[in-house]
């Protein structure tokens, strides 16, 4: 029996973090259905709708300014926006809550990267801002029980229980509503009762400090608000158990010097940062074993939230593509915009040193982009190596993080006529590791190496592949198939292409052509996946695949004649293209 | 599901496999039969080529019809197998009367040679003192030990008996994770009087039936030896009755079989043959696994013959993985992980192809549970990337 890729586990808890998102969000419906009871429908609604509206629409346009992925699904968007509405007092104006949410979108989800990245909650980042900028706004005026218009009038006991001390955030005004939420998400198992529990112990342990009255401090502020639904939040609490606990228990006692002095509303808003800096502490005094990796790599929040904000300050550079018309054409170059010189500024870590190394047979040679080199794959190495090809590889210590093939051109698997030229058959670094000058480190040895020769010449499908080469001095060329031929020569001799016959179709309408070569056995692989994955077409759809048994020879991916790409082509998309060409038969 | 329903005897199978091949530690085993030979019910037909493996037993009466090469999941090769066709069904042979006192020794061979353990298990340089009876059942969906130890209690305390006299240990130890108070009573009633005999009843947490963690929670500081239920079980019977290991009681189910059962096969038996007692398939199952969802392995086939190491298959309609979302930090991995091990750590430092990190946060600790990837509410496959590092280091 075939080992399958299917390992164990094969079933797994129910609990999801997308599930715990939504039910968030309707537990927090029950203290909004309360406000609309004490203060009416209008005000809260028109402020939760409005908020919540802007966290999404924040977060669309966010996404596409920082090509991220859109991710709504998850409910955090929607959750962040029914918080920051829910936090604030109904006498609040209607700009600010829509200005909180998004700007609680942008500081604590794009701007780290998604839930979890950030170790400050995104509602405490949006919340804070109106306090640093609008204190007024968040300080509560709303006017008691008695004042509203056609309010009932209840016992006292019953008053405080519903409506706390009279005033207060939307959201928090009612402890009753608070309390079915509690049993909501505790049925749901979305809540750690027990951070509830050690926040509160902790705001009332100095509670005899405090000249108020006991029920006042517990109904007034958020207290309860926040012990259920922001200081158990998985994603911005410690990692570890016992370090979550002493978190919460922190943040609970930590509100007592702030409520003296800034008061009970702001106590909470402005001592909660203070235990989430020392989220990241927590993390690395529960790993002493990790502390090098700590260092090393990037694991732990606190540096993905760098890496994150780094990620979107300095942005990807945007894939151009070529223009249509000008595939016709042959023999043209195409201008291309100049490279801006801090995209391949070259960032190397400190301590670490790249080494370019040639393998001489073999068995030295890893390429990082096969995980496995198996004697089947060395094969494939020496054939290459007796045909006059190079092999280098990028060391950074003991890891293999690139890998370089250069050949020459008799030997080429493309199309070309020229002299004393090198191909660049291959120039691959490990995702991990771009941005590290590492790619750079390659092509200067491989530019190196061709002062000795004519020239260098190299093909892409990749337009910033393309920018690379072009930044090096490699000159681009449109082919017959668009796409780019770049070259270089060192003195006068130049490298042509050879215009690729077209391949005759079949009287079926859909031909779908795979050449490939025993070039080199990643993209092998890449191609017999292709293959494997129209094995079982249509009657409609004719696959050729052709085995290119001499240099010279381009291989790559047709439909109709029409140049796909080559191996490292999405699957996904191939089968899309494919079935809508089928449909457009049908 | 299979939990309160009896152990029920399978029909006598169309034709028997026995793979030469030990399931345990994948050693080859060496026929002694030729197609066209004639077998009796509990002949050896294949002896083990190292003392580690035991001989295979001929199940049932009849005749072997061929030597074939057969696709079992415990090897990556098909296998040479022995295939048996049933001739007529044989009276039931009269008990043989034990012969008084046995030597430790004796009684280890005679084990051997009826397949139920292996002598290497016990040759080790100092004896164990405790034999730990391993009865958590923790797997979901997998109920035949616990079946075995409600209906066989009293061969199993005697089979126990059997095993401390065989490993010359001071104390045996039936470990068991179940509220059934009708089985504890019994058990109690039965451990009463034996004084070197002690039961245990653990809190049903998943990975506690690995025997690393048994271990530490039972014996810490002894040297123990830990044999399974199905094993105390067939000491009694090879012992007392002097029957060899022949059956084996598996349990079929999963939520796309029609009638869950718990099944007493013939070794070599057909797993479709045992479907087809089970009512078939309600749904056309789409993911077949061996063993437990936690731990066990997916097969592709139903042509697969019990083996002396097979507890139960599960059948789900489909693939029950979702797609891997991204880490939210929340911890809960490490807090599941039984062995206090960081595998939120392991995976990013696996990502990133940081192995020597991975090294350093102890995951050659890792006892492969699962755990990780089963709470984790983002579905990060924890697990995978754990193993990634473990075969890499056997690898080199």
């Amino acid at each position: 029996m075939r080992r399958t890729r299917f390992l164990p586990p094969h079933i797994y808890t129910r609990d999801s973090y997308i599930q715990r998102n939504w039910s968030l969000c309707i537990a927090l419906a029950i203290p909004f259905l309360a406000s609309i009871l004490i203060y009416g429908v209008s005000k809260p609604f028109i402020i939760l709708l409005l908020t919540v509206m802007a966290a999404v629409l924040a977060e669309i346009f966010l996404s596409l300014l920082f090509s991220q992925h859109l991710h709504l699904e998850d409910g955090w968007v929607v959750s962040i926006g029914m918080l920051v509405s829910l936090l604030l007092p109904g006498s609040v104006s209607y700009a600010l809550p829509p200005l909180a949410a998004a700007l609680a979108v942008f500081l604590g989800k794009t701007l780290p990267g998604g839930q979890g990245r950030s170790f400050f909650h995104p509602v405490l980042l949006g919340l804070l801002f109106l306090a640093l900028f609008f204190p007024q706004a968040i300080t509560y005026s709303w006017p008691g029980l008695e004042a509203l218009p056609g309010g009932v009038r209840v016992p006292i006991w019953y008053e405080q229980l519903v409506s706390g001390a009279g005033s207060g955030a939307l959201g928090s005004t009612s402890v009753l509503s608070l309390f079915f939420s509690a049993v909501f998400l505790l049925i749901r198992r979305s809540l750690d009762w027990r951070m509830t529990l050690l926040f509160l112990v902790g705001s009332f342990s100095l509670f005899p400090f405090a000249q108020q009255a006991l029920t006042a401090q517990l109904f007034a502020a958020d207290s309860i608000f926040f012990a259920l639904f922001l200081i158990p939040d998985p994603s911005t609490s410690p990692l570890k158990d016992r370090y979550r606990m002493l978190y919460a228990f922190l943040a609970g006692l930590l509100t007592i010097p702030f409520r003296l002095t800034l008061g009970p509303v702001l106590g909470i808003l402005f001592s909660w940062p203070f235990a989430s800096i020392l989220v990241p502490l927590f993390d690395f005094l529960a790993y002493p074993s990790a502390r090098g990796y700590l260092w090393q790599a990037p694991a732990l929040r606190t540096f993905s939230f760098i890496k994150g904000i780094q990620g979107v300050v300095r942005k990807q550079p945007t894939t151009k593509k070529l223009p249509s018309e000008s595939c016709e054409k042959t023999e043209d170059t195409i201008s291309a915009t100049p490279i801006r010189s801090r995209q391949h500024k070259v960032a190397l870590p400190l301590f670490s040193q790249i080494d370019v190394v040639e393998a001489q047979n073999p068995t030295e040679y890893h390429p990082p982009c096969t995980r496995e080199t198996g004697p089947e794959h060395r094969i494939f190495w020496q054939k290459r190596l007796n045909e006059g090809w190079r092999f280098f590889q990028a060391q950074m210590g003991e890891e293999t993080v690139g890998c370089l093939q250069l050949a020459p051109l008799k030997s080429a698997w493309i199309p070309v006529t020229g002299s004393d030229f090198l191909w660049l058959a291959c120039l691959y670094v490990v995702p991990t590791r771009r941005g590290k000058g590492i790619g750079r480190k390659l092509l200067e040895k491989a530019l190196e190496l061709a002062q000795k020769h004519s020239g260098i010449c190299a093909v892409t499908e990749d337009p910033t592949i393309g920018e690379f080469l072009q930044h090096f001095g490699l000159e681009p060329m449109l082919t017959n198939r668009g796409v780019c031929f770049y070259r270089k020569a060192s003195g006068e001799e130049t490298v042509h292409w050879n215009e690729l016959p077209p391949r005759p179709l079949t009287e079926h309408k859909v031909t779908l052509d795979i050449a490939f070569s025993l070039r080199c056995p990643h993209a092998w692989l890449g191609y017999q996946q292709l293959l494997h994955d129209f094995a079982n077409g249509p009657e409609e759809l004719v696959l050729r695949p052709h085995l290119l048994e001499t240099p010279g020879e381009w291989e790559g991916v047709y439909l109709n004649d029409e140049r796909l790409g080559d191996s490292s082509l999405d699957r996904k998309k191939l089968r899309q293209l494919v079935q809508d060409k089928l449909k457009t038969i049908v | 599901m299979t939990i309160d329903k009896f152990i029920r005897k399978a029909i006598s199978p169309n034709k028997l496999f026995l793979p030469l091949l030990d399931p345990g530690i994948g050693i080859p085993l060496r026929s002694l039969v030729r197609p066209g030979d004639t077998v009796r019910r509990g002949q050896v037909v294949a002896e083990a080529t190292d003392e580690s493996a035991l001989p295979l037993h001929a199940p049932v009466q009849g005749e072997v019809i061929a030597m074939e090469p057969l696709v079992v999941p415990w090897a990556p090769e098909p296998v040479e197998t022995i295939v048996i066709l049933p001739g007529k069904e044989e009276p039931p042979q009269p008990l043989q009367p034990s012969k008084g006192p046995w030597e430790p020794t004796e009684i280890r061979e005679l084990l051997y040679h009826l397949g139920v353990l292996s002598i290497k298990l016990k040759v080790g340089s100092e004896p164990s003192r405790t034999v730990v009876v391993n009865g958590c059942e923790l797997e979901p969906f997998l109920t035949s030990t616990q079946r075995l130890m409600e209906e066989r209690t009293k061969e199993l305390i005697s089979g126990m008996e059997i095993l401390l006299q065989a490993f010359e240990a001071e104390q045996a130890i039936l470990a068991v994770t179940t509220d059934k108070d009708e089985l504890i009573a019994d058990l109690q009633d039965l451990v009463f009087v034996k004084k070197r005999i002690s039961f245990v009843n653990l809190p049903p947490r998943y990975p506690q039936d690995n025997p690393q963690l048994l271990l530490r929670s039972l014996a810490p500081r002894t040297t123990a030896t830990i044999v399974d239920v199905p094993t105390a079980i067939a000491a009694h019977e090879a012992i007392v009755n002097h029957n060899p290991l022949l059956d084996r009681v598996v349990t079929l189910s999963g939520p796309a079989i029609r009638n869950p059962q718990n099944l007493e096969a013939r070794i070599g038996t057909l797993l479709s043959e045992l479907i087809a007692q089970c009512d078939g398939f309600a749904q056309p199952p789409g993911l077949i696994i061996m063993g437990g969802p936690m731990r066990g392995q997916v097969i592709s086939s139903l042509e697969i013959p019990i083996s002396r190491q097979s507890t139960g298959f599960v059948f789900f309609p489909r693939r029950l993985r979702s797609m891997e979302e991204p880490c939210i930090y929340c911890g809960k991995c490490i807090d599941a992980c039984p062995q206090a091990l960081y595998p939120v750590l392991i995976s990013t430092a696996v990502k990133s192809l940081d192995w020597d990190s991975a090294e350093s946060l102890r995951v050659r600790t890792c006892l492969l549970c699962g755990t990780c990837s089963y709470v984790c509410p983002s579905r990060i496959a924890h697990q995978r990337y754990l193993r990634r590092v473990l075969e890499r280091r056997t690898t080199q």
